[in-house]
């Protein structure tokens, strides 16, 4: 009779739910530094404005982002523009879901391309920045020359990219791995201005009024890869 | 009744939780898109190369194996041996490396990698002096090609290009030089391990096998991935297929993009990759040069029964 009671008890065991309950956390912005002193090759470029059109984003329980994350884990579907050059943090929204590892990521900033639509769409914080995804102005020098530059982009899937997909998606060589509980304080993200000007040639830019850079110049293909593909912001869970 | 069972019953409940032997049989094969046997021709339709180059591959070396399959409720079988394969030269119903036997009935998780050279054993379709350039590289990967374009040319970035006397013949949209180069080759040992899976296939993982039953699987290597605009996942018909980047690549234009030279490129330095390029899927960042572009394509390639996805470099498989 024991023995039978305890085989019943282990295929209890067997079969309890390990349940997922919901969860609801604040999601915050921020920049990780003040205007400063940015290196890039031998030029020491200093940023004035720097504002990020960031969202939605969605939290993943594989490894892989994108089209193997058909149901995000948890997921924030607003926008906010964050001050890239600030440290403090902007209350963004809530992130919503159930708890559970997440593993990886993927967000858009601000222009989401829809598979029912035929053009991306402007979301609210980049309509806030005139439909770009970024605003950049600054002043690069190196000795007695001076350049300075500005640039509004937009970042959004294209005809002939992957429509129905965020342009930003985790990438294998970074390290990302939480369990979500729903008691953290809530998640912090850390956005460095310094890793989008780092690669701009500025000795091919002439001194003088601002320069724009405008597609097809180096200097926005610079800004526009290290946003997609360089380095990636920093999550903090608090 | 039970009172007298000698079998502890916990130990009955582990047993059947994993460690039974079945009958079933899984053959493992290795498979070559025709991208990679047959090559890329230039043209308008959607597997074309959308830029005028054609693409053949000469050698596509890769080192691929161990083997790692998972039952839904623990049980694993491993095949362990990683060959060093010219995917040039598999035949088009694949090539049987490995085999998996006793098998319970039932959906098996599929993974595999592409690994270092140096832990692999010569097919037989690899040449030994390509074998021992691969170890000696720690190669994953010895990809030779030709690019051609009847009126081809080169337009390497201004502040990296050597173009010695050569003459130029035109300028890029985007304010370069450009100079004849009909005929690109390249010839890459490439490092960049990668485990594949668990792999799917719309939306269903792995392989099912049945009592008694002989399954087969393939491991398939895509070869056109060097030539995407971007890191696509699931359907790949929404990619161009672009190769100006690589002629482009050639800075000292003498018809061949080596290591060195695309170790040197940053991405932005190409004017070819622009707004018809998206990276954001890359699974390696931050993506400083062409080089990592490179290993970064290669790191997509793998897959199963010809289209299925295999996440790359997932968790690590543990018993």
């Amino acid at each position: 009779m024991r023995a039978q009671l305890l085989l019943l008890c282990l295929l209890f065991a067997a079969c309890i739910d390990s349940s997922q309950r919901p969860i609801e956390l604040p999601l915050r912005l921020s920049g990780t530094a003040p205007a400063g002193l940015i290196s890039a090759g031998d030029w020491t470029v200093t940023l004035t404005e720097a504002r990020l059109a960031f969202g939605p984003l969605y939290l993943c329980a594989g490894v892989q982002a994108g089209t193997l994350c058909e149901t995000a884990r948890a997921e924030w579907l607003g926008t906010a523009v964050v001050d890239a050059l600030s440290e403090t943090p902007i209350e963004a929204g809530r992130l919503h879901g159930v708890s559970g590892p997440v593993r990886s990521y993927m967000y858009d900033l601000s222009i989401v391309s829809l598979l029912a639509q035929q053009s991306p769409v402007v979301l609210e914080a980049a309509a806030a920045l005139g439909g770009s995804s970024l605003i950049l102005r600054g002043t690069a020098t190196r000795g007695a020359d001076v350049v300075r530059f500005g640039i509004d982009l937009p970042v959004r899937q294209e005809a002939g990219t992957e429509i129905g997909v965020s342009v930003v998606r985790k990438s294998g060589s970074e390290p990302f791995s939480h369990e979500l509980t729903g008691d953290e304080a809530g998640l912090l993200i850390r956005f460095d201005a310094s890793v989008w000007v780092s690669q701009i040639d500025f000795a091919a830019l002439p001194p003088g009024p601002p320069v724009t850079l405008t597609e097809g110049s180096q200097g926005y293909r610079a800004i526009r890869g290290a946003l997609v593909s360089g380095t990636r912001p920093r999550f903090d869970w608090q | 009744m039970f009172r007298d069972a000698k079998i502890p019953l916990f130990g009955l409940v582990l047993w059947s939780a994993g460690c039974q032997q079945g009958t079933a049989t899984l053959s493992v094969l290795l498979e070559a898109e025709d991208t990679i046997t047959g090559g890329l021709d230039a043209g308008a339709n959607v597997e074309n190369i959308r830029d005028g180059w054609q693409v053949r591959y000469q050698k596509f070396i890769t080192s691929i194996g161990n083997i790692e399959i998972e039952l839904t409720g623990g049980s694993h079988a491993h095949a362990e041996k990683i060959y060093a394969v010219d995917l040039t030269q598999v035949p088009a119903s694949g090539l049987p490396l490995w085999n998996l036997d006793s098998l319970q009935a039932g959906r098996w998780d599929f993974n595999f990698v592409t690994a270092s050279t140096k832990q692999a054993e010569r097919h037989t379709s690899v040449a030994q002096a390509d074998f021992d350039a691969m170890r000696s590289a720690d190669a994953t990967y010895l990809i030779s090609a030709t690019l051609t374009k009847t009126d081809g040319r080169s337009c390497p970035p201004t502040a990296l290009a050597t173009p010695g006397g050569k003459p130029q013949i035109g300028t890029a949209p985007a304010g370069q030089p450009c100079y004849a180069n009909a005929s690109i080759r390249f010839n890459l040992l490439v490092p960049e391990e990668t485990k594949y899976g668990p792999c799917e296939i719309d939306g269903i993982a792995g392989v099912a096998v049945t009592d008694g039953g002989a399954q087969s699987v393939t491991a398939t290597i895509h070869g056109d991935h060097l030539f995407f605009n971007g890191f696509p996942e699931g359907d790949e018909g929404g990619v161009t297929r672009l190769a100006q980047w690589i002629a482009d690549a050639d800075l000292n234009l003498d018809g061949t993009v080596t290591q060195e030279e695309l170790s040197r490129i940053a991405p932005s330095q190409l004017a070819e990759l622009d707004a018809r390029y998206q990276l954001g899927g890359s699974p390696i960042t931050p993506l400083a040069t062409m080089w990592d572009y490179i290993r970064a394509q290669l790191k997509t390639q793998g897959h199963m029964n010809g289209e299925g996805e295999c996440p790359a470099d997932g968790q690590a498989h543990s018993h």
